[in-house]
């Protein structure tokens, strides 16, 4: 890899990381926030249903429906949208397993003394099920996170430009696809090894 | 008077099993009830179906004449598991309902979590985490949690089945304590000498049925059900031979 070529490359690749990093980050925040009602209410055939089809369904085929089926139903997204909200979609049934799972680690006897102390449900949840279960959690939901900066790269196939499609880009420009690629998957590797950081950040504390 | 609780042909069946029977039972206010019975009798899931923890299939529970609810500080209860919030300190477990049930701010909170706390003689570790205490100190930060909401009628459901015998001699003085003071309770518990000193009133359940109520010196005296006296002759038996050893 010529110094050449990385200063020819810095510029549409570093933005093309950022784009990336918001993709995933906002792609992480909808499976959350997504994921929790899913595994609160995951007995429920609707939870159920969904968290078949998404893990069931490869994610490029849901984009691909959601980029070409969409506008047949008179939904017209813009394709980033459309991508973010499919990844976002996807990565809920996964977050919504680990949530339930985690949920699952709560001791019943802790959420039966905040209901006779009268906490509400959604209190019980975001006070008490949520942050017990957090630690147990937390390195299986940045592996999904890291999951999900790598999915990033197949909603490149629906025209949104992030690192992929940036290195894809850079290699028919420069007629240099090796460097290219090599560049975007150290970047990737980069992003992920700071989430494994993140991961490994704090060592989770004693079950009480 | 009128009794602080009130338990009328109370019944509960799970599928074809009856779980309690018909159990009518008048609390007064300041009375200690000791609840006595082999396990499976249904002593666990009367005082659940008192709490609302557990569905009734009959009767009625009426604490000072109304429908109790979760939050509306009629009825506190201990389990045997101390339920403690594991991620939140003696003072946060105490507090937590306060400010977000009752609505103090979170000054006045910590201050009555902390006064609540001093009560079981637990002032000094209020700082401290469940898991850095014994466990006859998280059963006494699960009292000061449920006292610290004032409820009218206290449950304790086995509060030292899980505990050794001298943690078990601090959570029980504890417990004398508040009948002591008027606190009105029902106590579930196989700690017979304890219950018969604590008690005003004692309750034998047997296979979901009242067997007998009665003031303690009836009770574990010679006016015991056959029923009752064979229960607690296991007792007898086992100090006995505790000593014969």
């Amino acid at each position: 890899m010529s110094w050449d070529f990385l200063v020819e490359a810095a510029p549409s690749m570093a933005w093309a990381t950022l784009a990336t990093v918001w993709i995933s980050l906002a792609a992480v925040a909808v499976g959350l926030a997504l994921g929790v009602p899913l595994a609160v209410a995951a007995d429920r055939p609707w939870a159920r249903l969904y968290v078949s089809f998404f893990r069931g369904v490869p994610l490029l085929i849901q984009l691909l429906l959601a980029y070409y089926a969409l506008p047949f139903a008179g939904i017209d997204l813009p394709p980033l949208v459309a991508a973010v909200g499919t990844l976002g979609l996807c990565c809920a049934a996964y977050m919504a397993e680990i949530l339930r799972g985690g949920f699952a680690l709560v001791p019943p006897g802790g959420v039966e003394a905040a209901r006779l102390l009268g906490l509400t449900r959604l209190q019980i949840l975001l006070r008490i099920r949520l942050p017990i279960s957090a630690q147990a959690m937390r390195p299986a939901l940045i592996s999904e996170a890291i999951m999900i900066v790598k999915a990033s790269s197949l909603i490149s196939v629906v025209g949104v430009l992030e690192l992929t499609r940036s290195a894809q880009a850079l290699a028919s420009s420069t007629f240099e696809p090796l460097p290219a690629y090599a560049l975007c998957g150290a970047i990737y590797l980069g992003l992920n090894l700071l989430l494994m950081l993140l991961a490994r950040g704090r060592q989770p504390g004693r079950p009480a | 008077m009128a009794p602080m609780l009130a338990v009328r042909a109370l019944e509960r069946r799970v599928g074809d099993v009856e779980i309690l029977r018909r159990i009518d039972l008048d609390v007064m206010p300041g009375e200690a009830i000791g609840v006595i019975g082999p396990s499976g009798s249904g002593k666990s899931s009367l005082l659940r179906c008192i709490a609302g923890l557990d569905p009734i299939s009959g009767g009625t529970v009426l604490v000072e004449g109304r429908v109790a609810r979760p939050g509306d500080g009629a009825i506190g209860m201990v389990f045997q598991q101390f339920n403690l919030w594991p991620h939140l300190t003696a003072r946060e477990n105490v507090a937590l309902a306060l400010r977000l049930v009752r609505k103090m701010p979170a000054a006045a909170a910590q201050a009555k979590a902390e006064a609540a706390l001093a009560r079981v003689g637990l002032a000094a570790l209020a700082g401290r985490k469940p898991a850095a205490l014994s466990g006859g100190q998280q059963q006494r930060v699960a009292i000061a949690r449920t006292l610290a909401m004032e409820p009218r009628v206290l449950l304790f459901d086995e509060p030292t089945a899980a505990l050794d015998p001298e943690l078990t001699t601090e959570v029980l003085d504890v417990i004398r304590d508040l009948a002591q003071a008027g606190t009105t309770m029902l106590v579930v518990s196989h700690e017979m000498g304890f219950i018969a000193r604590l008690s005003t009133r004692v309750v034998f359940l047997d296979h979901g049925v009242v067997v007998q109520a009665a003031p303690p010196a009836e009770l574990f005296g010679t006016q015991a059900e056959p029923r009752v006296r064979g229960f607690l002759q296991t007792y007898l038996d086992r100090v006995a031979w505790a000593r014969d050893a």
